[in-house]
C-alpha cells in the first residue's frame, strides 16, 4: 500500500527526503479539481480549497519519515473499501431474489446510510471536526466558508470511495438484470446522491451543535449527538435485517405507500426507477424529494456553518474540561484491585483516566456503547417471538469480542500521542504490565457492565442460561480479548499513536465482517446443548488459555522500533 | 569536599565521568549528524552543551538518555554503557526534554503517578515529592487541573518536578527555561547549581548564553557535529583573549553576519512589494 501511495518501499530505512506521489494519491488529488469548481461555486476561494484539500491528503496518506517511522499509509483505507465491497457483493447476491429495480435500489440505499452514517459517526468524524488544522490555519486568510467545503470535500472523497466499494457489486449485478443503459446512470446517481444525503445530513447536525451549543459544552453535545446517531444507524442496520425476515413487511417494501415518503431510501430508489411507464404521483413525489433534500441540506450546512467554524471548531479544544477529583470514586478503587500495583496499576489508571476524557477516544468508542442496547434489544425482540432464546443469549454473550477489538485496535491511539516519550525515558522493563494493566480496565470498565446486564437480563429475555454455558461463552470471550491485546499491542503501547483517517480500520465493517465468526461460534456452541459435561471441559480450557494468555501479555516485549514513534 | 561527597547521594569509586563519550557518531538518512564526539562530565559539574540549530545537541542527548540507538561510539552514563544497559542508565537519570508534550487529558497528579510507577516508586512518595516540588513553583492549586489547560510554562514546570521525581544522579536538561516566568527562571537556575553542589550532576543544553555562562562549570561547543570548544567560561574566554560567550560562540561557529542576514530579508520584502505594485 506504501507503493501505491508514493511512499516507502518495503525493507527500505525511512528516509526525510519525500518522493513523488504515487498514482493513487495523484488521482486522488485529481479528483479534488472537479470539486474545487463546484466549492467554487459555491462561494469557497479555489485556490486555498484545492490547496487545503490536497495537503489534507497527502497528510492522511504519506508515510512517515525520519521522525516518525511508524506512520502507517493507507491499509486502513482499503481495508474498510474492501470489507464493504465484499459486503456489497452479498447484498448484491440477496438483492437479486427480489427481482425489482426499486426494492433493490431502496435496499442498497438503506444499507449505505448505515455504513456511511456509522463511519461518519465514529472513524471518519475527524473529517469533519478534527480541530487540529486550526492552529495552522487559523492565522491565515482562508474563509470559514472555503474550510468548510474543503472539510466537506476531505469528507466527500473518502465516503465516495466507502459508497462505490459498496454499491458497485449491485451496479454490476443490476445491469445483468435490468435495462442497462437506464439502470447504469440512474443507480449511480441514486447511489452518489445518498451517499452525499447521509453525509450533508451529519454534516447538518454537527454544523447545528456547533452553532447552538456553548463552546465549553460543545463537545458533551457532539458526543451524546454521535451515540444517538449510532443508535439509528446500528438499530436501522438490525432493523432491516429484522424487516427483511418477514414475507409480509417484505411485499410491503415492494409495493408503493405514502409512508414511503418518510423513508428516504425510497427518494433514491424512486430516483433509479425514474423511467418508469406512466409513474404515479408517489413517485414523482419520492423522485423530488431525492433531489430537493440534498439540496436544502447543503444550503442548511452553508447557512449553519459558513461563519465563525474555526472558532467553533477551536472551542471544542479549549478549556481543557473540568478538574479532575483527588479522589477516584469507590467503583474505580474496587476495580484498581485487578491491577498489581505499579506499572499494571500504572497501565489500568492511565487507560481509564484517557478512556474517560480523550477526545479521540470518546469520539470512535462511545458510540459503540449504542451496540448492546440493540443487540440486546434485537436478540431479545428475536427470542420472544421465536423459540431462538438461547442462540440469542449466546449471540450476546459472544458479541463482546467485537467490543473488545475495536478498542484494543483504537486505545493505541491518542490525541496527544507525543506524550508517549515519558515510556521511553523510563526504565520501563516489562511494557507488557502496562498492556496488561489497560486491558484489565478495558475488562472492568466495558466488559463487565456487559455481561452483568446481560446476565440480568437473560432471566427477562430468553429464559436465562446455564452456568456452564455463561462461563465458557465469559471465558472464551476473555481469552479472545488477551489474545488480540497481546496481537495488537506487539508494535505499539496504549494511547502513543497519531489516530490517522487513512489508518481507521472502519470498526463498523470489521463489526459487519466479524458478526458471521461469532454466528459460528454460537452455532457450535448450540450443538453442545445436550453435552453440559463438554461444555464444562472447553470452559476449563478456555479458563486455562485465559491464565496463559495473561501470563504472555505481562511478558510482552516491545521491538526497539515500536518505540520509535515516541522517543 | 568533593560535591560528590555530600551526604545523599554516592557515586561508586571506580565512577571518575557522569558521562563519559568516545569517538560518537551518527547518521540520519546517510546524513552525518555527529562526528566523532569525545566529552567527560565528572559527579557534581553542570556542562552546557551549546550548539546552531541543527547542531547535534538534541541528539547528542537522546543518545546519552538511551532514546536513539544505532551510532557509532562508546557511551557510558554513570559508569554504564547505554548501549548494553539503558535501562540501568534509564534508572539513574532525569531527562526534561525540547518541545515534550504531555497527556492532555490527565490531572497533574495523575501524571506523577503514572512517571512515579515507571519508576517504580511508591505512590505515596512520588506524590509527596511532585507536591513539595509543584509548591516550590507556585503550582501548589494546580494538583487536578487537566494538563491541556495549563500554560506553556506550567506545563514546563510540570516536566521539570516530573525529572526529578525519582531524585536522579544526572539531569539532562533540554532547553528547560523555554516557557517560564521570571521567577521559575530564578529559581531553575538556582536549582541547577544547587543540584551540581549536591553532587548531581547537570548536562544543561540552551541557546541562552548569559545564563550558561553564568551556572555552567564546564562548556562544549558543538559545530557541524563536532565539539569546537570544551572547557570553563574562562578557559574558553583566555583563549579567544576575553569577550562575551556569546562572541566566542559566534567565532566558533560562524553564524556571525545577522546584519547582512536582516539586510537580505528587508531586500526580499522591498523586491517581493515592488513586483506586486
Amino acid at each position: 500500500m506504501s507503493a501505491l501511495f508514493g511512499s516507502r518501499r518495503a525493507n527500505e530505512p525511512p528516509s526525510d527526503t519525500v518522493r513523488p506521489d504515487g498514482r493513487p494519491l495523484r488521482v486522488l488529488c485529481a479528483l479534488s479539481e472537479p470539486l474545487a469548481v463546484v466549492a467554487g461555486w459555491m462561494g469557497a476561494d479555489r485556490t486555498a480549497f484545492l490547496a487545503i484539500l490536497r495537503v489534507k491528503l497527502r497528510l492522511d496518506l504519506r508515510v512517515g519519515g525520519l521522525k516518525n517511522p511508524n506512520k502507517v499509509s493507507a491499509s486502513g483505507l482499503a481495508l474498510t473499501c474492501g470489507l464493504n465491497h465484499v459486503f456489497g457483493w452479498l447484498l448484491a447476491l440477496f438483492g437479486m431474489q427480489l427481482h425489482d429495480a426499486r426494492a433493490l435500489t431502496a435496499l442498497a440505499c438503506a444499507m449505505l446510510f448505515v455504513l456511511l452514517g456509522m463511519a461518519l459517526v465514529t472513524d471518519l468524524v475527524d473529517l469533519l471536526l478534527a480541530p487540529a488544522d486550526v492552529t495552522i490555519l487559523g492565522a491565515l486568510p482562508v474563509s470559514p466558508r472555503t474550510l468548510l467545503l474543503a472539510r466537506t470535500g476531505h469528507a466527500l472523497l473518502y465516503t465516495g470511495l466507502i459508497a462505490a466499494s459498496f454499491a458497485s457489486p449491485t451496479w454490476i449485478v443490476g445491469a445483468f438484470l435490468f435495462p442497462a443503459a437506464t439502470w447504469l446512470p440512474l443507480f449511480a446517481a441514486a447511489a452518489g446522491l445518498a451517499a452525499l444525503t447521509t453525509l450533508l445530513a451529519i454534516t447538518a447536525v454537527f454544523a447545528l451543535l456547533l452553532r447552538v451549543t456553548h463552546p465549553e459544552r460543545v463537545r458533551n453535545a457532539v458526543l451524546f449527538a454521535q451515540i444517538a446517531a449510532s443508535l439509528v444507524t446500528f438499530g436501522g442496520y438490525y432493523l432491516l435485517i429484522g424487516l427483511l425476515q418477514s414475507p409480509s413487511v417484505s411485499e410491503w417494501l415492494r409495493g408503493e405507500h405514502m409512508a414511503q415518503l418518510l423513508l428516504p431510501p425510497y427518494w433514491f430508489a424512486a430516483l433509479a426507477t425514474a423511467t418508469a411507464p406512466e409513474p404515479s404521483t408517489l413517485h414523482l413525489g419520492l423522485m423530488a424529494l431525492a433531489l430537493a433534500v440534498p439540496a436544502l441540506l447543503g444550503l442548511a450546512v452553508l447557512r449553519l456553518a459558513g461563519s465563525n467554524l474555526l472558532q467553533r471548531l477551536a472551542a471544542m479544544d479549549e478549556g481543557g474540561g473540568p478538574p479532575v477529583s483527588d479522589r477516584p470514586g469507590p467503583l474505580r478503587r474496587l476495580g484498581r484491585r485487578l491491577a498489581r500495583p505499579g506499572l499494571e496499576r500504572a497501565g489500568f489508571d492511565l487507560f481509564l483516566g484517557l478512556a474517560a476524557r480523550e477526545r479521540q477516544f470518546r469520539q470512535r468508542v462511545y458510540p459503540m456503547l449504542a451496540m448492546p442496547v440493540i443487540m440486546m434489544a434485537y436478540f431479545g425482540t428475536s427470542a420472544r417471538h421465536g423459540d431462538g432464546s438461547q442462540q440469542g443469549a449466546l449471540m450476546c454473550a459472544y458479541l463482546p469480542v467485537v467490543y473488545s477489538l475495536s478498542i484494543l485496535h483504537i486505545i493505541r491511539f491518542s490525541d496527544t500521542p507525543a506524550a508517549a516519550w515519558i515510556y521511553s525515558v523510563a526504565p520501563v522493563e516489562q511494557y507488557g504490565m502496562l498492556v496488561c494493566g489497560a486491558v484489565k480496565a478495558l475488562c472492568f470498565a466495558f466488559l463487565l457492565p456487559w455481561y452483568l446486564a446481560l446476565y440480568l437480563c437473560t432471566g427477562l429475555f430468553f429464559g436465562g442460561l446455564r452456568i456452564e454455558d455463561m462461563a465458557f461463552s465469559t471465558l472464551s470471550v476473555l481469552a479472545v480479548t488477551l489474545w488480540i491485546a497481546r496481537s495488537l499491542s506487539a508494535d505499539a503501547l496504549p494511547f502513543t499513536r497519531t489516530f490517522r483517517t487513512s489508518q481507521s480500520g472502519s470498526n463498523f465493517a470489521m463489526l459487519l465482517m466479524v458478526t458471521p465468526v461469532i454466528g459460528i461460534m454460537v452455532f457450535v456452541h448450540v450443538m453442545l446443548e445436550d453435552k453440559p459435561w463438554i461444555v464444562v471441559g472447553l470452559a476449563l480450557v478456555a479458563l486455562v488459555m485465559v491464565i496463559v494468555n495473561t501470563r504472555r501479555l505481562r511478558t510482552l516485549s516491545l521491538s526497539p522500533r515500536a518505540l520509535l514513534e515516541t522517543a | 569536599m568533593h560535591p560528590s561527597e555530600e551526604p545523599g547521594l554516592e557515586h561508586p569509586d571506580s565512577v571518575a565521568s557522569s558521562v563519559e563519550v568516545r569517538g560518537l557518531r551518527k547518521q540520519f538518512a546517510g546524513r552525518e549528524v555527529l562526528r566523532g564526539i569525545d566529552l567527560d562530565v565528572r559527579p557534581g559539574q553542570v556542562l552546557g552543551y551549546l550548539g546552531a540549530n541543527g547542531a547535534g545537541k538534541s541528539t547528542t542527548i537522546r543518545i546519552l538518555t538511551g532514546l536513539l540507538g544505532d551510532f557509532e561510539g562508546d557511551v557510558r552514563v554513570c559508569g554504564l554503557d547505554v548501549r548494553r544497559q539503558p535501562l540501568e542508565v534509564k534508572r539513574r537519570i532525569g531527562y526534561v526534554p525540547e518541545n515534550a508534550q504531555l497527556y492532555d487529558a490527565l490531572s497533574a497528579r495523575e501524571f506523577f503517578e503514572l512517571v512515579g510507577r515507571l519508576h517504580g516508586l511508591s505512590d505515596e512518595l512520588a506524590l509527596h515529592r511532585a507536591h513539595e516540588y509543584l509548591s516550590a513553583f507556585g503550582l501548589d492549586g494546580r494538583f487536578g487541573s487537566r494538563l491541556g489547560s495549563l500554560s506553556k510554562g506550567m506545563r514546563q514546570k510540570i516536566l521539570l518536578s516530573s525529572a526529578l521525581l525519582h531524585a536522579p544522579e544526572i539531569v539532562f536538561l533540554d532547553e528547560p527555561l523555554s516557557g517560564l516566568d521570571v521567577a521559575a527562571t530564578i529559581l531553575v537556575k538556582t536549582l541547577i547549581r544547587s543540584l551540581a553542589d549536591r553532587g548531581r550532576t547537570v548536562f544543561y543544553c540552551s541557546h541562552m548564553m548569559d545564563v550558561v555562562e553564568r551556572v555552567c562549570d564546564r562548556i562544549a561547543i558543538l559545530a557541524d557535529g563536532r565539539i569546537v570548544a570544551n572547557g570553563s567560561f574562562e578557559e574558553l574566554s583566555a583563549a579567544r583573549h576575553g569577550g562575551s560567550l556569546e562572541a566566542i560562540f559566534a567565532e566558533l561557529t560562524g553564524s556571525g553576519g545577522e546584519a547582512a542576514a536582516v539586510d537580505r530579508i528587508l531586500q526580499a520584502m522591498d523586491d517581493g512589494r515592488s513586483a506586486a505594485s
